[in-house]
């Protein structure tokens, strides 16, 4: 017992806020018999320690509010494992509010919470867990308020849910119940997502990013019939050479789609049409098109369509500066187009496929499956495709690049078997032609012809 | 529908070895006299004078090499497909090219391997004679400059027109027999899969580690081959070059464990005193057969033509390389122990390897003989020793340094451990690699051994010390 007490007391030399948390906690185990002190009696002296190591540099004001937070939830029978508590503190450094969040999460079964991941402000917060049975690291979302107004939420996001495991361009999403029959969001965790200041490693990769994010756009909406509404660098992580779409959070049938519900969609990544009054007359679609177009504009310009370089965004709840930010994009929109939606920065080969995407008006926009399409075609080059286990594969310039680099001459080729001779030969007539290839490496193509004739 | 094929073999080492469709090409050659001689070659010489069951044939060796060259290129197709495209992955072809060239890397191998090399062929051998004996062209035979004999030998067999190993090769792909020659020479249209027959960590070593420790007995000289191959995959090193390697997440114990089971068989087996010794008295048994068979020829008369013409220094043709194997040694011993046989010194030392009676080492440290060495010469020695041999005092001892280097220093030779972005490190220069299991930093510390005969033991102790 006074093993106990001391590694409780450990705590104490934080400061006098946390010494007095930690006198109650050991006053509470000299009342043996009684269920609530069992509770701490129970953790081992050495974990206790352990937690007092983990509170460091941390203020004394702040540990002491997550340890009061603590005895509460001691009282209540709802007391995390200090080994949890341990690993709360150590991963949101002097942040009382993330550890109680941590703390006050009720995770499905199974399931390990590890740190907050995002959420402050938001409409969810987002963890960063471990589930058990799968092995994986994984993404549980919780949502704010009340139950009832969680509930479309929770809706909109599970819907993309049963068609979605294996399409490679959209996050695999499941659902899962803790202990009190509440569901909860789990999603795969990818640990590279996208974000303002990303910026695509040669047209290469803002190809693949423009072919695979709208093909993931097709599926949901045409297979789903849903629009997504917040396409943005955030919301795409990347995965086996992949671009991911996450975030559903207010994702919805293309007719229940309403200005309402872009409140907190981004304004980086708003198409023209929902900057005007009369929003939502057109295809919704379109949106989700404009917003992929604004994304792969900002990772090769440097700076959102509408926005100046590094300019910043009202958050969601500063609501009038909001409104006023809002109108002054579509002010950019009305008056200020064709000098801030420029091409000059952009590859010769994106410019067309960029331009359509970014349209102004809707009618002129192409949709999701023109997008790919088109991709298909004019960036063919640069596309990686023959998704499988391993998720994406090379892209037609890459392939030539490593032949040009690996590939043999002399003998080693001369006695190739003359099947895989001539299968390379084929191939190597196809990637002279494909479309989008640089003069450069359509005369690599030639070059490594000529090796293997 | 056509039936794929499969062969399968039963080994002492892997367990049932598969060869699948193509593959199955290694069986096949099984058949033919040139790979069929390995049969009559020991892998390790007269270790058996030690260790009785160390038996085993090359040709085991081989067979196994093949199947552990299979392994190891699918695993690499397996490991690399997110890194290469499929046309610089090995492909089925490839894959039997590789297990084909690990079945004949040692065909061209004479008898106890690398004494009968030394001394009947000579290190300073007539490469042009050598070449135009075994019609090998002029072109192949100056990018054979710096190889060793039995590497000439085997290039000369696969391009025999008139040989089996060549003809079925030829029947199976017009090609494949000069595809194989260019894949040992290092050269492949999959241009990293020559790494897996010679570098720190390849197919031959895989094989005859374990194949050795087994026949021996030495249990300390195995190691995880399953866990090896599977971390084997493709990295690019700091030249550019794409390189054969093992995924430094999972493999720096398995190649701990190999480079200390390879260290284990040096200082167990391969260094043993007595094997050294018997090997040894090999080497100057066939040093003086050829000085016997320039001085009297005739001393040889009614040996077979090829075992005659080899002693003498004479070049021999491809089929006639294929009657050389270690019964030529053995009838050359059994030969030059007769009573009849003029040469005292060769008579003696025949008569002492039949009889397995075997110099000694002189029990001095390695310091006092490398300073001894460095005072005297060689007259000195022979000088004390004269009264107890019955022939020339110089075929009566040997020195000997132990030397063992587990990691090569010649970059082709380099194995690699390779990181998540297969960046590839020579495992020597890792820092999860632990020095002391590299081996002898060089030669010059390699430690010094005397061996001599038992009866001249303590005249050299007390000359020594």
């Amino acid at each position: 017992m006074n093993d106990i007490k001391n590694g409780i007391l450990a705590l104490a030399v934080l400061g006098e806020n946390t010494r007095a948390v930690a006198e109650e906690l050991t006053g509470l185990v000299a009342r043996e018999g009684e269920l609530f002190p069992q509770a701490i009696v129970e953790q081992d002296s050495e974990e206790w320690r352990a937690l007092a190591m983990a509170f460091g540099e941390w203020d004394d004001e702040e540990a002491a509010a997550v340890l009061r937070h603590f005895l509460d939830r001691l009282a209540n029978g709802t007391a995390p494992r200090i080994e949890d508590l341990t690993r709360w503190v150590l991963n949101h450094s002097n942040d009382s509010g993330l550890v109680i969040e941590c703390m006050d999460l009720d995770p499905p079964e199974g399931i390990t919470i590890n740190r907050v991941l995002s959420g402050a402000g938001s409409q969810k917060l987002v963890f960063h867990g471990t589930w058990l049975l799968t092995l994986r690291e994984v993404v549980v979302k919780r949502f704010r308020g009340s139950p009832e107004a969680a509930e479309p939420v929770m809706d909109r996001e599970s819907h993309s849910h049963p068609l979605s495991i294996d399409h490679p361009n959209i996050i695999a999403t499941h659902l899962l119940r803790n202990s009190s029959g509440e569901v909860h969001l789990v999603e795969e965790y990818l640990p590279y997502v996208l974000s303002d200041d990303w910026r695509a490693p040669g047209v290469e990769e803002a190809a693949n990013l423009l072919y695979q994010v709208a093909n993931g756009l097709q599926y949901l909406h045409e297979g789903l019939h849903w629009v997504h509404g917040d396409i943005k660098p955030d919301n795409i992580g990347r995965k086996n050479n992949g671009y991911i779409i996450l975030d559903f959070g207010i994702c919805r049938p293309a007719d229940e789609f309403t200005p309402e519900v872009t409140g907190t969609g981004s304004l980086r990544t708003r198409a023209p049409e929902l900057l005007e009054a009369d929003a939502y007359s057109g295809d919704p679609y379109k949106t989700d098109v404009w917003a992929l177009g604004a994304t792969v504009y900002n990772s090769v310009v440097g700076r959102y369509p509408l926005f100046d370089r590094d300019e910043p965004t009202p958050r969601v709840w500063d609501q009038p500066d909001r409104d006023n930010f809002e109108r002054e994009l579509g002010r950019r929109a009305r008056e200020e187009w064709d000098a801030r939606v420029d091409f000059d920065l952009v590859h010769p080969s994106l410019r067309p496929l960029l331009a359509s995407a970014l349209a102004f008006s809707p009618e002129e926009r192409s949709t999701a499956r023109e997008l790919r399409e088109r991709a298909e075609h004019e960036l063919a080059a640069f596309l990686r495709t023959g998704y499988g286990e391993g998720g994406f594969r090379f892209a037609p310039v890459e392939e030539l690049r490593q032949l040009s680099a690996h590939l043999p001459s002399g003998d080693a080729i001369v006695l190739m078997p003359i099947g895989r001779k001539q299968a390379l030969a084929d191939r190597l007539g196809q990637l002279v032609n494909v479309p989008g290839l640089s003069d450069e490496d359509r005369e690599i193509a030639k070059g490594l012809l000529a090796r293997i004739a | 529908m056509p039936r794929s094929r499969v062969n399968r073999v039963q080994d002492s080492v892997h367990g049932l070895m598969e060869f699948r469709d193509t593959e199955a090409v290694v069986i096949d050659l099984l058949r033919t006299v040139e790979v069929s001689r390995l049969r009559r070659v020991k892998q390790m010489g007269l270790a058996e004078y030690v260790f009785p069951a160390a038996e085993h044939s090359r040709f085991a060796h081989s067979l196994g090499a093949a199947y552990v060259a299979i392994r190891f290129a699918r695993q690499l197709h397996e490991a690399a497909s997110d890194y290469l495209t499929d046309w610089l992955l090995p492909d089925p072809s490839s894959i039997r090219d590789l297990a084909v060239a690990a079945l004949c890397h040692d065909i061209g191998h004479g008898p106890l391997s690398h004494q009968w090399e030394r001394e009947v062929i000579g290190e300073g051998f007539d490469r042009d004679a050598w070449s135009a004996a075994l019609h090998v062209s002029l072109d192949d035979a100056k990018r054979l400059h710096s190889h060793k004999w039995h590497e000439l030998v085997g290039f000369a067999l696969l391009g025999w027109e008139d040989g089996q190993l060549h003809q079925l090769l030829e029947e199976h792909e017009a090609g494949l027999s000069r595809r194989i020659q260019e894949m040992l020479l290092g050269e492949h249209y999959v241009p990293y899969l020559p790494q897996l027959l010679s570098n720190d960590v390849d197919v031959d070593r895989a094989d005859f580690i374990l194949r050795d420790a087994k026949q021996t007995g030495v249990g300390y000289g195995l190691y995880d081959l399953n866990w090896l191959a599977s971390t084997s995959t493709l990295g690019t090193n700091a030249e550019g070059r794409v390189v054969v390697g093992f995924d430094v997440k999972k493999a720096p114990r398995v190649i701990e464990q190999f480079l200390l089971a390879r260290r284990a068989q040096y200082d167990t087996v391969y260094q043993h005193r007595t094997i050294r010794s018997a090997e040894g008295m090999a080497a100057l048994f066939l040093r003086r057969m050829k000085e016997v068979a320039l001085a009297s020829p005739d001393e040889f008369k009614h040996l077979p033509q090829p075992m005659r013409d080899i002693v003498s220094g004479a070049t021999l043709d491809p089929s006639q390389v294929l009657s050389i194997d270690d019964q030529t040694f053995w009838g050359l011993a059994g030969h030059a122990a007769q009573p009849g046989f003029s040469d005292r010194t060769g008579q003696d030392l025949a008569q002492r390897l039949l009889a397995r009676n075997l110099f000694k080492q002189v029990p001095c440290s390695s310091h006092a003989l490398k300073r001894f060495r460095m005072e005297h010469d060689v007259s000195v020695l022979e000088d004390a020793i004269k009264k107890h041999c019955p022939g020339e005092p110089k075929f009566y001892y040997l020195y000997e340094e132990a030397f063992c280097q587990l990691v090569s220093k010649a970059p082709s030779q380099f194995a690699y451990f390779v990181d998540a972005d297969h960046v590839a490190t020579p495992i020597a220069e890792h820092d999860v690699m632990k020095p002391h299991l590299l081996g002898e930093p060089d030669e010059d510390s390699a430690p010094m051994r005397l061996f001599c005969i038992p009866e001249a033991i303590k005249t050299v102790v007390e000359l020594v010390n």
